[in-house]
């Protein structure tokens, strides 16, 4: 009997003990909880975040555009070596002769390529600059949107944030592509359009009245040779 | 060997498409004297044409048994002998730079030696060219123009 009431007393200190440690887990639980769900959002640092890892990516792309833009200019200053070469293999000294002028005209040319380079490169920086308004200003709405939310689950709220900047970002990364491919497009011809005119021009000045002239004559011959007349 | 007219002399005078209208508007204005009474065509023949050219129209008229006495007949002749002129295929030389006279009689003698048949040489400018030419003769086209030359360069350089 005795034996039987120390065991129903230990039982009822065991069942009071576990009811305790679930009441104690139960308070911690809500407490934390309560915590997390009180804190307040730190929304000028997760959207400061958010905008400086788009910054980041936008000023890498700006940078891409840039490289690849010096990419042409060094190709344009390679290319100038490399006519300058191959006219003096053709031409002998005549093109020596007006080299100055060649130069002249070539320098021309350069620096008008980095002008449109510059200009290409603000265009650039500009567009960048307005798409990053334009996502921070998105990006403020949806926040402010979302705060209610946010409150109740920031984790959610932060990734679906994320979600929509990055979606916008791939948007203008993508024109930003294509613009910069039109533009370089754009380039490439008028260098090309302009080193075309310098070759004319050089090349007319330091060829010979006697050498047009025989060049026509052997135009005349070959004409004959192919039966044109 | 090339095929001689009676009219060389007079053919031999044109090189280029400047000789060609010369001799048409003089053709034409040999013509208009024919039915002017006041004015010798004769005459007219002698200040149009030189003496050698002069002559040969007569002899051209008068194997056609046709004089200037019979202005019918004679303009039948001249007429005749302007579409025989506008008959010569042009010889289209497209080039860069400017042509001298020189030049150009330079390209007839080249012709003379070369091409049988006679061509009137039309000289076509085109600042694009950077040397030799551009030839175009009854409906062909050449260019022999270094430009394709050059172009070859820019792109192996680019």
């Amino acid at each position: 009997m005795a034996l039987e009431m120390i065991v129903y007393i230990l039982v009822g200190i065991i069942i009071l003990q576990l009811f305790e440690i679930i009441f104690l887990l139960y308070f911690y639980n809500r407490n934390k909880n309560a915590k997390v769900a009180g804190k307040p959002i730190d929304s000028s640092s997760t959207l400061t975040r958010i905008i400086e890892d788009a910054n980041k990516k936008a000023q890498e792309i700006v940078q891409n555009a840039v490289d690849k833009a010096d990419e042409i200019l060094y190709e344009s200053t390679s290319f100038r070596t490399k006519i300058e070469k191959e006219m003096k293999f053709v031409f002998n000294d005549s093109v020596n002769t007006h080299k100055k002028s060649f130069d002249e005209l070539l320098e021309g040319a350069i620096s008008q390529y980095k002008s449109v380079l510059l200009d290409t490169k603000k265009v650039f920086n500009e567009q960048m600059q307005k798409t990053l308004t334009t996502m921070q200003s998105a990006a403020q709405t949806e926040l402010q949107e979302f705060q209610s939310t946010a409150q109740k689950n920031q984790a959610f709220a932060e990734e679906y944030l994320k979600q929509k900047i990055d979606a916008e970002f791939d948007l203008a990364k993508k024109e930003i592509e294509a613009y910069k491919k039109v533009e370089m497009q754009r380039i490439h011809d008028t260098i090309n359009i302009k080193v075309n005119d310098i070759t004319v021009k050089v090349l007319k000045g330091s060829i010979s009245k006697e050498k047009q002239e025989q060049l026509v004559l052997d135009a005349l011959e070959k004409a004959k040779i192919d039966n044109v007349m | 060997m090339k095929k001689k007219s009676e009219l060389q002399p007079l053919l031999d005078t044109l090189t280029s498409i400047d000789d060609v209208i010369r001799v048409q508007a003089a053709l034409d204005k040999a013509i208009e004297s024919l039915y002017n009474t006041k004015i010798n065509s004769t005459e007219v023949l002698g200040e149009l044409f030189s003496k050698e050219i002069k002559q040969v129209l007569v002899e051209v008229a008068k194997n056609k048994g046709a004089s200037t006495s019979d202005p019918v007949s004679f303009q039948n002749v001249l007429v005749s002998i302007k579409e025989e002129i506008s008959k010569i295929p042009h010889l289209e030389i497209t080039v860069g730079t400017e042509i001298t006279e020189e030049f150009l009689y330079r390209i007839q003698r080249w012709l003379d030696t070369h091409i049988e048949d006679k061509v009137i040489i039309e000289i076509t400018y085109d600042s694009s060219v950077i040397a030799g030419a551009k030839i175009s003769y009854n409906g062909a086209f050449h260019d022999y123009t270094i430009n394709n030359q050059v172009q070859t360069l820019l792109n192996t350089a680019n």
